[in-house]
């Protein structure tokens, strides 16, 4: 089995998130109110859990949810409901309550790397200024340690020194990506979420961030929590590998597994869909027929009924419970392949 | 009509040998710019046969749409072709006046672009903005123009085309979008489509869709296509020979197998081995590093002397910094300009206009 050639990863699951749902209400004003006309549900009831040391690949395509649970985890958008626990704190409940040294303590517990660095960095900071602020914020390094501990961070994400007194716009993207994750390491994070780190940058550049980013994992220890709607990425550099679709998770497996089995019909379609560097390989073939739903519609039972090739009856009104297959595969599905 | 190719009114299609269509040689697009003159297309050479694909690929800024605008010269300013010839369907390009060009554009050459959503005019319906490019090229009614947009929007797999045409953009998802357009493109059978970056603005489940779409037509329609894009993926899908651009300039041109199967040119090498690809694991107790280019991509303004990729490049030898390389063939329809490939190699250092 080639999921077992996977080292197993050993740490334990430090971050579970349970049941975790953000909602949109649709307002309709009216000219003497305003009503609810319907709710978009962004990310619907979703757990999952990370274990220390590993990566957790999370993949959709866009309007699927991943960047709002990214958002929702960290409480930069309020989740409706569900809970997160890091290091068992439940931190959802930490900033819902507004425990100002708890909450600094979570923040540098988790970091995140956005997808555009250029509009993440404050022009009008040097590289310098962008890395002292969480020293300012934080204050868990001594004054004056903060200039040995700025260059220690460039020399790990392969900057020079006389870069920490130049502004983002002199740089490049992957060099603007690379202050990006300095940054989010400048607080000894244990996980970093990274959404999208190098879908913004050219071709020839993302070898280097995505070599980075396993580096630093190894020497450092690193969690990733990674969202991309890319999959060659994804395949590089995750250990497991959660699916979704319209909000809801359909599939979680090893990298490995997934990629090689894919049990889930819209797992499967998606990998089908990516077109391959080779003229030989029958890559890049849509099996999927329509478009996704509109989240403020979505179809009743599972969600992927109305463009699944395999839909059953029970498919139609009985959403798919996310269940264990063989091993550590979870799938989502009635008829899984 | 458009679903049987050979009574169709295009020349072109059913001719039997693989002519040349367009030829493009020595192509110098140069941005007059306040810093100084930016050299994004340097002296390119490429062609496109009868009913081909031809891919040509690049990073951002290595020249890629510029020399496609070309084409139809429409490179924007402060952009101006400064040298080169196109020679297209036995004339060229370069030598017409702008009416002239406005006869070639949308009718003989066709352009689907990157985002379907700023291509379409967001006020006026699809019929109304699809239908006033067959009133102006062939000179037909209304009613006769819309029968027609309606057709095309058929073939392009839009439902219920009838109705779409009383529709405006906004009304689309990006997918069906994508489909107006190539619709659009499609509308006066041209002999040649320019298509940039078509479906990098989409899904992937969507993208598929579309590149199944796009083969389709062309072997139904037996149009050629210059497909712009960066991603090999999409390449090695569509197109039946590559030319990979880097800086400006061409490294390599082949037939598509052999760009993937024995890549020479040290550039389309490492772009190949750089990507991560999802049908190879990359498990392991130490996780193998993707073989990254080093450094980035150079700035065009002062760009580095002999070979533009020698500060980047893994094989350069002391010359390459001072010889720029020329396209040489080194089998059959497989060149390279390379000096480590035996490519002839012209003096730079000093002779910077």
């Amino acid at each position: 089995m080639i999921a077992a050639m996977r080292a197993a990863p050993t740490g334990e699951e430090f971050f579970r998130i349970e049941g975790l749902t953000k909602l949109y209400p649709v307002l309709r004003r009216g000219l003497f109110r305003t009503r609810e006309a319907g709710v978009i549900r962004a990310v619907d009831d979703i757990s999952f859990s990370i274990r220390r040391g590993e990566t957790l690949g999370l993949v959709g395509e866009s309007g699927c949810g991943k960047t709002t649970t990214a958002r929702a985890i960290l409480h930069l958008v309020e989740p409706t409901s569900g809970s997160v626990h890091f290091d068992d704190i439940d931190i959802l409940r930490v900033f819902r309550e507004g425990r100002r040294e708890e909450e600094l303590a979570v923040r540098r517990g988790i970091q995140y790397v956005f997808q555009d660095p250029y509009l993440s960095l404050n022009p009008r900071w040097s590289v310098a200024q962008t890395i002292y602020e969480p020293f300012r914020v934080h204050g868990h390094v001594p004054r004056d340690q903060w200039e040995n501990r700025l260059m220690e961070l460039l020399d790990l994400v392969g900057l020079e020194e006389y870069h920490a007194w130049r502004y983002p716009h002199e740089f490049s993207g992957g060099q603007r990506q690379r202050v990006g994750i300095a940054r989010a390491l400048a607080v000894e994070p244990s996980i970093v979420i990274c959404d999208e780190p190098v879908s913004s940058l050219d071709v020839s550049v993302r070898a280097q961030i995505l070599n980075l980013l396993a580096e630093l994992q190894e020497s450092l220890g690193l969690t990733y929590l990674y969202i991309s709607h890319d999959l060659g990425s994804v395949r590089y550099i995750s250990d497991r590998v959660a699916v979704m679709y319209l909000g809801k998770i359909v599939e979680i497996a090893g990298v490995d597994e997934l990629f090689a089995h894919p049990r889930h019909h819209y797992t499967h379609a998606l990998l089908a869909a990516i077109p391959v560097p080779d003229p030989d390989v029958r890559a890049g073939r849509s099996l999927l027929k329509g478009e996704v739903p509109s989240a403020m519609n979505m179809p009743a039972g599972c969600r992927f009924h109305t463009r699944c090739p395999a839909a059953l009856p029970q498919c139609r009104e009985i959403p798919p419970p996310l269940v264990p297959t063989e091993g550590n595969h979870f799938v989502a599905c009635h008829n899984p392949r | 009509m458009l679903s049987t190719p050979a009574s169709s009114n295009s020349p072109l299609i059913g001719a039997a040998a693989p002519a040349l269509l367009l030829r493009v040689s020595g192509l110098a697009v140069h941005f007059f710019t306040g810093d100084g003159v930016v050299r994004a297309v340097d002296g390119v050479d490429y062609q496109v046969r009868q009913k081909e694909t031809l891919g040509l690929v690049g990073e951002s800024g290595s020249g890629k749409t510029v020399s496609s605008l070309a084409l139809l010269r429409l490179v924007p300013r402060p952009a101006r072709v400064v040298s080169g010839r196109i020679a297209f369907e036995g004339e060229d390009l370069l030598a017409k006046s702008e009416r002239q060009m406005q006869a070639v554009r949308g009718k003989r050459i066709a352009m689907i672009f990157q985002n379907p959503a700023y291509s379409l005019n967001p006020i006026y319906s699809i019929g109304d903005q699809l239908g006033q490019i067959l009133r102006w090229h062939d000179k037909i009614g209304r009613k006769e123009s819309l029968a027609r947009v309606a057709e095309l929007l058929r073939l392009v797999g839009i439902t219920d085309p009838v109705s779409r045409l009383t529709q405006f953009p906004h009304e689309l998802s990006g997918g069906m979008k994508q489909r107006v357009c190539i619709a659009r493109a499609l509308l006066c059978n041209p002999a040649l489509v320019l298509a940039d970056e078509p479906t990098t603005n989409l899904d992937v489940t969507i993208q598929a869709q579309i590149l199944d779409l796009l083969d389709e037509l062309k072997g139904r329609l037996g149009t050629s296509m210059l497909l712009v894009t960066h991603d090999m993926g999409v390449v090695a899908r569509m197109a039946n020979r590559v030319t990979v651009m880097y800086a400006g300039r061409i490294c390599e041109t082949g037939e598509v197998r052999t760009i993937f199967r024995d890549p020479q040119h040290p550039y389309t090498r490492a772009l190949l081995e750089s990507m991560p690809r999802i049908d190879q694991s990359y498990s392991g107790p130490v996780k193998p590093r993707l073989a990254a280019i080093a450094g980035r991509p150079p700035n065009l303004i002062a760009p580095p002397s002999g070979c533009r990729f020698h500060t980047r490049c893994p094989e350069a030898v002391p010359d390459c910094q001072r010889l720029l390389p020329e396209m040489a063939e080194i089998s059959p329809g497989h060149a390279v300009s390379c000096l480590r490939r035996g490519s002839p190699g012209r003096e730079t250092v000093g002779a910077v206009a």
